[in-house]
């Protein structure tokens, strides 16, 4: 394949990949604004797996660098793809404990799918 | 994976990926070299740090080496195999939960149901393979196109999927192919009933014919 096609290619997948990391950042940060707000909240596991979509978005960069430090930026691309998700699966978690939501119901990291959290009625608000 | 600067060289599936990792480590490199007509693979490197392959280069034809060296077509053929196998194995557990299913399904959800998860995976397989070909373009390191196509092809099936939730992907299939069936029934009551009524007039000029007589 022609440099400048991959690199295209890969440009490509990155502005896509930096557009599902915003969807997912919005959508954990939406998520927790209504945890705050003891309201019900919509949670997909997907949205997780988004943040880790920032390695993909490093992919350009082999184009850049010298070889010998592609495998530097591999380790970093992998590292990424799996502790961001981790990471956001995590807070999600714990604020939801925290403000005394039903955790069990919270969607885990490895699967897939969308959970609606109704509000505990002893929802504790850590407002004020 | 080993990979080259130059085009139509690369690694055939995750299998072999895994086995040419196995051989030369994660951080192993390669490269394809044409010398007077005959192709080498090249390994870079200190030959004996490496468990196996210590030498610094095979003829391409050599068993060692073969099974790591092929084209962008196998690279190709690879993805559509490892995505028959996916289709299957889900087809088979979509039969399974159609069978099992506390409620009325219609064949035409079962139908929807498959067809939606043909698109995914192929869709994912087609966006790994594409990104496995562009990094295997730039970069010798043997792992880069195997965690290429495993991040860009886990993100965009994560992706579909989520559009499914969001959006009733399989939804809006599942109603299409029973409006398709819906249409095609209503086409054959047509029929039939074009049918007796063509019948019933046959018979009733048999009698008045008859009762001419």
């Amino acid at each position: 394949m022609n440099r400048l096609v991959a690199i295209g290619i890969l440009v490509v997948f990155a502005f896509g990949a930096l557009t599902l990391v915003f969807w997912g950042v919005t959508d954990l940060h939406l998520a927790i604004v209504a945890f705050r707000a003891c309201g019900n909240v919509v949670i997909d596991s997907a949205s997780y797996w988004f943040l880790g979509m920032i390695s993909v978005a490093l992919l350009p960069a082999i184009a850049f660098l010298p070889d010998l430090l592609h495998g530097k930026l591999f380790a970093i691309i992998i590292a990424v793809f799996f502790i961001l998700p981790a990471i956001g699966a995590l807070v999600i978690n714990r604020t939801a404990n925290a403000y005394g939501y039903d955790i069990d119901r919270v969607p885990d990291l490895f699967e897939l799918r969308e959970e609606r959290l109704s509000a505990p009625s002893d929802c504790r608000t850590m407002q004020g | 994976m080993l990979i080259s600067h130059q085009p139509d060289l690369h690694i055939d599936d995750v299998k072999t990926i895994s086995i040419v990792a196995k051989k030369l480590g994660l951080d192993g490199r390669g490269y394809i070299s044409v010398k007077n007509g005959k192709r080498y693979l090249v390994l870079k490197g200190n030959p004996g740090a490496r468990p196996v392959l210590n030498g610094t280069r095979y003829l391409a034809s050599n068993p060692k080496v073969s099974r790591i060296i092929v084209g962008a077509k196998s690279l190709a053929k690879g993805a559509a195999r490892m995505t028959g196998i996916a289709v299957v194995a889900y087809s088979g557990l979509r039969v399974v939960e159609h069978i099992l299913a506390e409620d009325e399904r219609s064949l035409s959800h079962l139908l929807g149901t498959i067809a939606s998860d043909m698109m995914k995976f192929s869709a994912a397989a087609a966006a790994g393979w594409l990104a496995a070909a562009a990094v295997g373009s730039l970069t010798t390191l043997v792992a880069g196109p195997l965690i290429a196509a495993v991040a860009v092809g886990v993100g965009v099936g994560i992706l579909l999927d989520r559009m499914d939730r969001k959006y009733g992907l399989t939804e809006t299939m599942v109603s299409a192919i029973e409006d398709k069936v819906e249409n095609v029934n209503s086409w054959f009551n047509s029929l039939s009933r074009w049918i007796v009524q063509w019948e019933d007039h046959l018979v009733q000029r048999a009698i008045n014919h008859q009762l001419r007589y």
